[in-house]
Parts: C-alpha cells; sequence; structure tokens
C-alpha cells in the first residue's frame, strides 16, 4: 500500500477530524488578515467550545451510543448551575456535591424510566426536561441567581498558560471518557447494548445497570456543564442551556455517533463539538452574513453528513460486508 | 378461581385502554370543581382555538410515530409556512396559502427521502431540518415579525377569526378535517395498513412487496402538510409570521400528545382519538392553571407527571 493511499485512508477513517481540519484552514485563509490564528483567538475557540454545550455533547455520547437518547440535558445544565448558586454561598464544596448530586439523580430518574419502566427515552427525557425546567423556574422564581462566592466565582474564569481552565477540563474529560468507552467493563457494555440488547442480554451483561450508567453519566457531565458555565458568568440563570440538547446532538452527529447506537468514539465527539464551535466562530468573524444564516448552513451540514454515512454512499466493500452478515 | 383471575386481567386490561378518556374526565370534573366559568362557550371556543396547532401536528406525529420514526421539524415548518404564506399575500389568498404548503412538501419530501431511501435516523434528518427551516423562516423577513398589512389582509384574517355558524371558531374546520382525513388513512385504506406494517415490522414489510420507501415519503410529507395548515391557522390568528417564535417546541406538544394518546413509540400501532383525548389533555392542564392564576411553571411539571404516568399505564408488556 503507498503512502499515499495509507494518509487518505487514516483521514477517511476520521471523518470528524478531517472535516474540523478542512474547515479550520478555510477559516484560517479567510481570516488570516484578522489574526484568526492567533493564540488568543484559538483559545478563546476552544473556551467556546467548553462553555457552550462540549460538556453536554460529551454525556449525550454516552446516552445515544446505547441507542437512546437524552432531551433533559439543557435542564439538567440549568438545574445543576442553580443548585450551586444556592448552596455554594454556604460553602463551596457543598454547592459542587449537590450540583453534581441533582445532576446524577436527574441521569438516575431517566434512566429508571426508560431501563426498568421501560418507558420509551424520548418520552422519558422529554417530561424530565418540561419538568424539571419548570422546578428550575420556581425555584429561581424566574430571576438569575448570583454566585456570591469568591472561589467559585473565580473558578470559571481561571487560566492556565492563558488557557480557560474549561478547555483543559473538557479535554481531560474527553480523554477520560475514551479510556472508560476502550478499557473498561461498562464501555464494551455500552457498545454491545447499543449495538444488540437482546445479544447484550444472552451475553450475561447487566443491560439495565449499563443502561442507567449512561444516563447518570450524561445527567452529572450536564450539571457540571451548568456549573462550570455559572462560574464563568458569576451568574446562574433558569432558562440556562435552553435548547441546548439539539445543539449537542447535533455535536455529536457530526462527531459521527451514529444515532442508532453501539457506534462511534469519543474522539470523534470531541471533533463534533470543534465543529459547531468553529462555524458558529466563523460566522461571527464573517459578520456580513446575518447570523441565523448559521442555522441554515448548520442544518445543510447535518444533512450532507449524515447522507455520506447513510447506506447509498457506502462503498461496495461495506455493503457486501453488510450483506453476508445479514446472510 | 382461574375465571375471576381472568376477569380481573380482563378489567384492568379496559382500565388500560380507557385510561385516557378517564384522565380527560378527571380533568374535566377537577375544571368544573375549580376553574369559574368553566362551563360556557367562550371556554369552548377557547379550547378548540387554542388546540388546533397540537390536534393537527399530532396527526401528523401520530403518522410518523406509528412507522417507528418521529419528526421533530414540525414547529419549524409551521414557522416557514407562515412567513411564506404572508410573504405571498399580495398575489392572492389562494396562491399564499397554496406556496406556503408546497414550501413545506418540499422540506417533508427532503425528510421522507432521507429516511425512506437513505435509510438516516429519522430523527438526524428532522433535528437537521428543525435548525435548518427556523433558518430559512428567519432569513425570509431578516427575522423579524412580518405584520399582515396591505391586499387581501382581511381575507387572510379570516383563516383566525371567523365564526363557523356564527359561534365555532374556525379553527374547527381544519380540526375535524385533520382528525377524519387521517382516521380515514390511518383506519381505512391499504396505505394505513402499510404505515403500521411498516413500523411493526418494516423487514417484513419489505418481504410482503411494501414499498417502505414510498410509505415513508408520504407520511413525512403528511406530517410536513399538516404542519404547515397548522402555521398558516395559527398566523392568521396572531395576525403576523414570526420566524423566531411561531411554533417553537410544538413538536415536544405533538409527540407529548401522540404518547399520551397510547400510540406506541417503537410504531405499528397507532391512536387516533388517543391522539386527540392526549391533545386536549394537554391544553386543559394550560387553561386549568391559567384560569386560576397559577404560575405556569406548575402546569411544565403537572405535565411532565401525567405524560410518563399515561405512557407508563399504557405500556405493552414484553415490548
Amino acid at each position: 500500500m503507498s503512502t499515499a493511499k495509507k494518509i487518505y485512508d487514516w483521514f477517511s477513517k476520521r471523518s470528524s477530524l478531517t472535516a474540523f481540519l478542512f474547515l479550520f484552514i478555510i477559516a484560517g485563509i479567510a481570516f488570516s488578515g484578522r489574526s484568526f490564528l492567533s493564540f488568543n483567538s484559538l483559545a478563546n475557540l476552544m473556551r467556546k467550545a467548553a462553555s457552550d454545550g462540549g460538556f453536554l455533547a460529551l454525556g449525550m455520547t454516552f446516552v445515544i451510543l446505547i441507542g437512546q437518547i437524552d432531551l433533559s440535558v439543557g435542564a439538567i445544565l440549568a438545574m445543576g448551575g442553580v443548585i450551586m448558586a444556592l448552596f455554594g454561598n454556604t460553602h463551596p464544596l457543598l454547592g459542587i456535591f449537590l450540583g453534581l448530586l441533582v445532576g446524577a439523580v436527574c441521569g438516575f430518574a431517566n434512566g429508571f424510566m426508560v431501563a426498568k419502566l421501560k418507558i420509551s427515552s424520548w418520552i422519558a427525557t422529554l417530561a424530565m426536561m418540561l419538568g424539571l425546567r419548570g422546578i428550575v423556574l420556581l425555584i429561581t422564581n424566574k430571576k438569575p441567581i448570583p454566585i456570591r462566592n469568591d472561589i467559585l466565582a473565580v473558578l470559571g474564569n481561571a487560566t492556565f498558560f492563558n488557557i480557560n481552565v474549561l478547555v483543559f477540563i473538557l479535554v481531560a474529560l474527553t480523554l477520560i471518557c475514551m479510556l472508560i468507552a476502550r478499557n473498561t467493563k461498562f464501555g464494551f457494555g455500552i457498545y454491545a447494548v447499543g449495538g444488540n440488547e437482546d445479544a447484550a442480554k444472552m451475553m450475561g451483561l447487566s443491560v439495565d445497570k449499563i443502561k442507567i450508567g449512561a444516563f447518570v453519566l450524561c445527567g452529572t457531565f450536564s450539571a457540571l456543564a451548568g456549573m462550570l458555565l455559572g462560574s464563568r458568568l458569576n451568574t446562574c440563570q433558569p432558562t440556562a442551556g435552553d435548547s441546548w440538547e439539539t445543539t449537542a446532538i447535533a455535536m455529536c452527529a457530526l462527531g459521527g455517533i451514529k444515532l442508532s447506537g453501539g457506534e462511534g468514539k469519543f474522539s470523534g465527539t470531541f471533533f463534533g463539538i470543534l465543529i459547531i464551535t468553529i462555524i458558529k466562530t466563523m460566522f461571527n468573524y464573517a459578520g456580513f452574513l446575518n447570523s441565523w444564516w448559521q442555522n441554515i448552513i448548520m442544518g445543510i451540514l447535518i444533512m450532507v453528513s449524515i447522507g455520506v454515512q447513510s447506506e447509498l454512499f457506502q462503498g461496495k466493500e461495506t455493503k457486501q460486508i453488510k450483506k453476508k452478515a445479514n446472510a | 378461581m382461574a375465571d375471576s383471575r381472568l376477569a380481573r386481567v380482563d378489567k384492568v386490561e379496559k382500565l388500560r385502554k380507557y385510561s385516557v378518556w378517564i384522565l380527560l374526565s378527571l380533568m374535566l370534573i377537577l375544571n368544573l370543581a375549580i376553574t369559574p366559568n368553566f362551563f360556557s362557550m367562550g371556554m369552548l371556543n377557547n379550547l378548540i382555538t387554542q388546540s388546533c396547532t397540537i390536534i393537527l401536528t399530532g396527526m401528523g406525529m401520530t403518522m410518523v410515530i406509528s412507522t417507528g420514526g418521529i419528526d421533530i421539524s414540525v414547529g419549524a415548518v409551521m414557522a416557514l409556512s407562515g412567513m411564506v404564506s404572508v410573504k405571498m399575500l399580495p398575489f392572492g389568498i389562494i396562491p399564499s396559502i397554496l406556496s406556503g404548503i408546497l414550501a413545506s412538501l418540499v422540506f417533508g419530501s427532503i425528510a421522507g427521502f432521507m429516511v425512506g431511501r437513505l435509510r438516516v435516523s429519522p430523527m438526524v434528518v428532522t433535528l437537521a431540518l428543525l435548525i435548518g427551516v427556523r433558518g430559512v423562516a428567519q432569513v425570509l423577513n431578516d427575522a423579524k415579525i412580518f405584520y399582515i398589512s396591505g391586499a387581501n389582509t382581511d381575507t387572510y384574517r379570516l383563516l383566525g377569526s371567523y365564526k363557523v355558524l356564527g359561534i365555532f371558531p374556525v379553527q374547527l374546520i381544519p380540526i375535524f378535517l385533520a382528525i377524519g382525513i387521517t382516521f380515514f388513512i390511518l383506519e381505512k385504506t391499504v396505505l394505513g395498513r402499510y404505515i403500521q406494517t411498516v413500523g411493526d415490522n418494516p423487514h417484513s414489510a419489505k418481504l410482503a412487496g411494501i414499498s417502505t420507501t414510498k410509505t415513508l415519503l408520504f407520511v413525512y410529507m403528511a406530517s410536513a402538510f399538516f404542519a404547515s395548515i397548522a402555521g398558516i391557522f395559527a398566523t392568521a390568528k396572531i395576525g403576523a409570521a414570526d420566524g423566531n417564535s411561531l411554533g417553537l417546541l410544538s413538536e415536544l406538544d405533538a409527540i407529548a400528545a401522540v404518547a399520551v394518546g397510547g400510540t406506541s413509540m417503537a410504531g405499528g400501532r397507532a391512536m387516533v382519538f388517543g391522539t386527540v383525548v392526549g391533545a386536549l389533555i394537554m391544553q386543559l392542564i394550560t387553561i386549568t392553571v391559567n384560569m386560576n392564576n397559577i404560575p405556569y411553571e406548575y402546569a411544565q411539571v403537572f405535565k411532565a407527571i401525567i405524560i410518563i404516568l399515561a405512557v407508563y399505564i399504557q405500556r405493552e408488556k414484553n415490548s
């Protein structure tokens, strides 16, 4: 195999990385006059990726990998932030602990409804989204909660080497997720359940526990996202994260996570997050296009990416393998 | 003894079958007790006017979900059809409505093609449409609200304010037509059998010679069609087309109504009248809260509980 073919194969296997690099180069050339490639603007790009839905997408990946969906991530984000702001004023650790706990409990409730009560994840998490958002609005009386604790107020704005701490947390969490997916029994179980639930059951995996585990992780990540967002802005909005679930799903879809479950990598989600962020950044830079054009472009981009992944455009080899597998 | 146990199972079975109706009656009784002036013509007209959107989108959603799919783009399609129809209003009322429907059908057919032919997950396709179509609706008027004015305004506004027989709001007509057409298609035609078979088992449907591609194409176009009608009526009622907020989150209302109504989310079982009752329950909750000066957030929490409860009671065993 020639080197060119090897390189081509390496990139075609990592389609979301390739797409990101492609967009990155375009942005770099188009906005070279406005120092897009400077350290500051790249650090800014990464910070946006981390604060605007990156953590939600990581959590969502667990849920999508087991073949389910979680619409409540935005509401859990708001809940996590508000709980941290309310209790963090007495002691920061109490706020952080309770915030994460609320996220985990909401995730557990989602998982319980899906795994034990056998309610479709669409409906269960839709109800969670409605109900939780209502509760958040009720306990905050629709007003933003300011963070008065010094430590919590500084946490989200801390920088190392001029890079926001959120970026390090996002990268670290991505690496941890990759490790979980590759090296643990739980990670193996996620792919097994998403690929074929009946087969996973026959293999002796405790399918219910894996499902609940995935939802708990998703809930915890969402709450963490809300806490970090609140800490960065020094205030927790009860309407934070509204309709961010679509952004998170789009990030996963662009990251090559198969929406019916069982296939996809966390590294893919990471680049999916970056793709959405860089598109938004490009629109900010461009300026001459109305910002709502970015919705149209994003829609088309998702369409194209899933169209390419679909059966019609798959190579002959894959088709033959699938035929054999079916027969 | 076995007999009595069978009878009990039968009773539970019946209870489950009629659970939405019981829930609706409970809601009505509750309202009669606590809501002032509940039993009045004005309240009935309110209910009809407000539930138009959710019933229309719910009808399309019932078809889509009974094929095992989902369509979360209905809210965006509503905004698009409202915006297009108002933009085309100077050319006459008929071209205006037709262009609104046509624009929506284009996107419905894209969804149907992607799901039916390319076998892409319906959620991602309609998610992309949800984002993209909303963008189109916004771009059409620079994300500003487009107030109805100029030629044909009065005719268009009649779609929101006309009274049938001088009493009932005009929204009654699309509601009845949508329910009738959907019921007829799903229960009385071969196509309806196809739709539910595709949802039950796509593989065996294919073996039976059913064209899943065409069936799915029809279903998603029907959903877009109903959504566009809902969008036009909502726009006429408000008197302005708002690309940003028209139909926002109405896909969730529709999904909730369908789920409460007993249509299986896995596909294969469509309950048209269940969806209607589900929609009425959702709307009654809103009315109850509004009429009694309770903060709307309680309605959200209450709706969430009702959704989970209804779906839990009606879920099929071993599914």
